[in-house]
C-alpha cells in the first residue's frame, strides 16, 4: 500500500504542495482531481519518485520509497506520463518488452518473452506489434504503453493525464482498459484526470487538490457532491443522477 | 541488409582506406621512416572519428535530441580556451604547456570539471528545455572560442598566427605525440559505458520512462558527460574541433541501423565517423593537393545535411 505522508514542495518561492497526506487504497482506481495548478501532476510526480519532495515522505508497504533500490522499485511502481514520443525506431512488441528491464536487463528471458506475449494480446495490440510505434495513432500508442506497463507486472501503476489528446471514443476505452487492470489483474491505479465526470464514472476513490492541499478525499459518492467540487474549482456547478450514476453539469 | 553486414562493411572501408593512407611509396628502404610518420597520423584520425562518434550518439540519447552534440554546447571550444588559459597564465615554458603529455592530463581532467558544472547550472535549471539549452551552448561556445583568441592575442598581437598554429591542432598539425595517451583514455573511458549500452536504449523512452523502469537516469547522464568530455577532449587536441562531423555520423548511424540497441547505434557511428575523416584526409592528400582541410570539407559536408535535417521537418 502506498502511503502519502505530510509531502511539501516548493519551487522557488511558490508553495505547489502543502503537508498533503493519505492513503492509497490497493486494488482500486483513485483519481486526482481539481484546478489547475492544484498540484496534481507534482504530487503523482512525488509518488513515482520522479520528482523529490522538500518535506515528507512517501512509504510504500510502510517503507519509504527513497530506501528501494531503483529496479526493486520499479518492478513495483510504474509511471506513464502523458508525452510518449519517442526518438527511436522501435516495434511495439519491442517497446513492450522494455517493460521486463527491471526483471531482466534488458535480455529477455523464456518467461520475459511470454510476459511480452500476455500483454499484447490483453491490450489486444496482435495486429499491430511490428509496427513501428512512430506510425501509430496516438490512441494506439498510448494502448503500447500501456501494454509496456502491464509487461513490467507493477502491483502499482500511476498515470499522468491519460485522456489527454484522446477523443471519446480512446478516452472511453482507455478508462475501460485501466478498470479491467484492476478488476482483473488486482492492480492499484492512481491517476490524475481533469474530466470530473470520467473521474465520477470509472473511479473507485478521490482526491480534490486545491492550492496544494488536500480539499476532500473518499469514495466517489463522498467527493461528488455540489457543495464540496464547487468550492474546489470555483465554479457553479450540479450535479445530477442518471441511472444511478452521477454526472456534473459544469458548462 | 542485417546490421552485422553494415557493421562489416564498415569496418572493411575503414581498413581499406587506412591501407590506401600508409601504404602508397613504401619500399623496403624508407618503410621506417614513412610508417613512423603516417601510422601516427593514421592512429589520430581513427580515435578522433571513434570519439566524436561514440559521444555524440550518446550525448544525443540522454538529452533526447537529435541535433545537442557535445560540440553543439561548445565542449571543444571549451578545450581550446582552457589551452589558451594555460599558456596565459602559466608561460609557454612551463611544464603543463610545454610537455604535451601532462598538458593533454591536465585539460581533461579540468574538462570534465567544467563539463559537471556545465550539467548542474544549465541542464539542472532548465529542466532540459532543447532550444534554450542549445542556444546557452551556441553562445558559450562563441564566447569560449573568442576568449581562447583573444588571450592568444593578448600575450603575442604580432605572432598570433603562428602561435595559433602552435597551440591549437588541425588536420595540417596533426597532435601526434599524444596519440598513444589519447587512445587509452578514450577506450578506457568509453569500455566505462560499454555496461550501460542496454540503460542507454531504455534511456531513449525519456527520463520518465527510464526512472519509471528502475535505471537511474541523473547517473547516466552524469557518466555520459564526463565520458563525452574526455572523447572530446582527446578529439580536439589531436585534430582540433570539428563541428558538425559527431551531429552528421550520430543521425546517419540512426537512420542506418535497422536496430535500436545502442550496441549497434554506437559501433556503427564510431566506424562511420572514423570512416568519414579518413575518406576526407585521402581527398585532400590525393585529389586537392591540400587545398583544403580535412574540417573544411566535413564541416561542409556535414552542414548541408544538417539544413537537410532541418527541412525535412524530422523531430529534432
Amino acid at each position: 500500500m502506498i502511503e502519502v505522508r505530510d509531502i511539501s514542495k516548493i519551487y522557488s518561492s511558490v508553495t505547489v504542495l502543502d503537508g498533503v497526506s493519505f492513503r492509497i487504497a490497493d486494488r482500486s482506481i483513485t483519481s486526482f482531481v481539481g484546478p489547475n495548478g492544484a498540484g496534481k501532476t507534482t504530487l503523482l510526480g512525488i509518488i513515482s519518485r520522479l520528482i523529490k519532495p522538500d518535506g515528507g515522505e512517501v512509504l510504500l508497504d510502510e517503507k519509504s520509497i527513497s530506501e528501494y533500490g531503483g529496479s526493486d522499485l520499479a518492478k513495483r511502481i510504474s509511471i506513464l506520463k502523458q508525452s510518449n514520443f519517442v526518438n527511436m525506431r522501435l516495434t511495439v512488441r519491442e517497446l513492450i518488452g522494455f517493460g521486463r528491464f527491471p526483471h531482466s536487463g534488458g535480455r529477455l528471458t523464456g518467461e520475459d518473452k511470454d510476459m511480452v506475449e500476455r500483454a499484447v494480446e490483453y491490450l489486444d495490440l496482435a495486429e499491430m506489434a511490428e509496427k513501428d510505434i512512430n506510425e501509430l495513432s496516438g490512441g494506439q500508442r498510448q494502448r503500447a504503453f500501456i501494454g509496456m506497463i502491464v509487461a513490467q507486472d507493477t502491483d502499482h501503476i500511476l498515470l499522468d493525464e491519460p485522456l489527454n489528446s484522446l477523443d471519446m471514443r480512446h478516452s472511453v476505452e482507455m478508462m475501460r482498459i485501466l478498470r479491467r487492470l484492476t478488476d482483473e489483474l488486482k492492480k492499484t491505479v492512481v491517476l490524475v484526470l481533469h474530466d470530473i465526470n470520467f473521474a465520477a464514472r470509472y473511479s473507485d476513490r478521490m482526491v480534490a487538490l486545491k492550492n496544494g492541499k488536500v480539499a476532500a478525499l473518499g469514495s466517489v459518492d463522498e467527493v461528488v457532491r455540489e457543495d464540496v467540487l464547487a468550492s474546489v474549482f470555483d465554479v457553479p456547478l450540479e450535479i445530477r443522477e442518471i441511472d444511478g450514476k452521477k454526472i456534473c453539469i459544469y458548462y | 541488409m542485417r546490421d552485422s553486414g553494415k557493421i562489416a562493411i564498415l569496418i572493411a572501408l575503414l581498413i581499406g582506406l587506412s591501407l590506401v593512407l600508409v601504404l602508397p611509396g613504401l619500399t623496403p628502404e624508407n618503410y621506417e621512416f614513412f610508417l613512423g610518420q603516417r601510422l601516427p597520423k593514421l592512429l589520430a584520425i581513427i580515435v578522433t572519428g571513434g570519439a566524436i562518434g561514440y559521444s555524440a550518439v550518446l550525448f544525443q540519447t540522454v538529452t533526447h535530441n537529435r541535433i545537442l552534440t557535445p560540440a553543439t554546447l561548445g565542449f571543444d571550444a571549451m578545450y581550446l580556451l582552457i589551452q589558451a588559459a594555460l599558456f596565459f597564465f602559466l608561460g609557454g615554458a612551463s611544464f603543463l604547456v610545454a610537455d604535451r603529455n601532462a598538458n593533454f592530463l591536465v585539460s581533461v581532467v579540468v574538462m570534465v570539471v567544467l563539463a559537471l558544472f556545465l550539467l548542474r547550472t544549465v541542464f539542472g535549471r532548465s529542466g532540459h528545455d532543447l532550444v534554450f539549452v542549445v542556444l546557452v551552448g551556441t553562445i558559450f561556445g562563441q564566447l569560449f572560442r573568442t576568449l581562447a583568441y583573444f588571450l592568444l592575442m593578448i600575450i603575442s598581437p604580432s605572432e598570433f598566427t603562428s602561435l595559433q598554429n602552435k597551440m591549437f591542432a588541425s588536420f595540417s598539425n596533426i597532435n601526434t605525440n599524444i596519440v598513444l595517451i589519447a587512445m587509452v583514455m578514450c577506450i578506457a573511458a568509453a569500455g566505462w559505458l560499454l555496461r550501460d549500452m542496454r540503460k542507454f536504449d531504455v534511456a531513449g523512452l525519456g527520463r520518465e520512462q527510464s526512472v519509471s523502469l528502475g535505471v537511474d537516469h541523473d547517473a547516466l547522464v552524469k557518466r555520459t558527460f564526463i565520458v563525452s568530455a574526455i572523447l572530446v577532449s582527446a578529439a580536439t587536441a589531436l585534430v582540433g574541433p570539428i563541428a558538425f562531423l559527431g551531429l552528421m555520423v550520430a543521425n546517419l548511424a540512426r537512420e542506418i541501423a535497422t536496430s535500436y540497441r545502442h550496441t549497434v547505434i554506437t559501433a556503427i557511428s564510431v566506424l562511420l565517423s572514423s570512416v568519414m575523416l579518413l575518406a576526407g584526409q585521402l581527398a585532400v592528400e590525393r585529389y586537392m593537393n591540400f587545398g583544403t582541410t580535412v574540417t573544411v570539407l566535413i564541416n561542409f559536408v556535414g552542414g548541408v545535411y544538417f539544413v537537410i535535417l532541418l527541412l525535412r521537418g524530422n523531430r529534432l
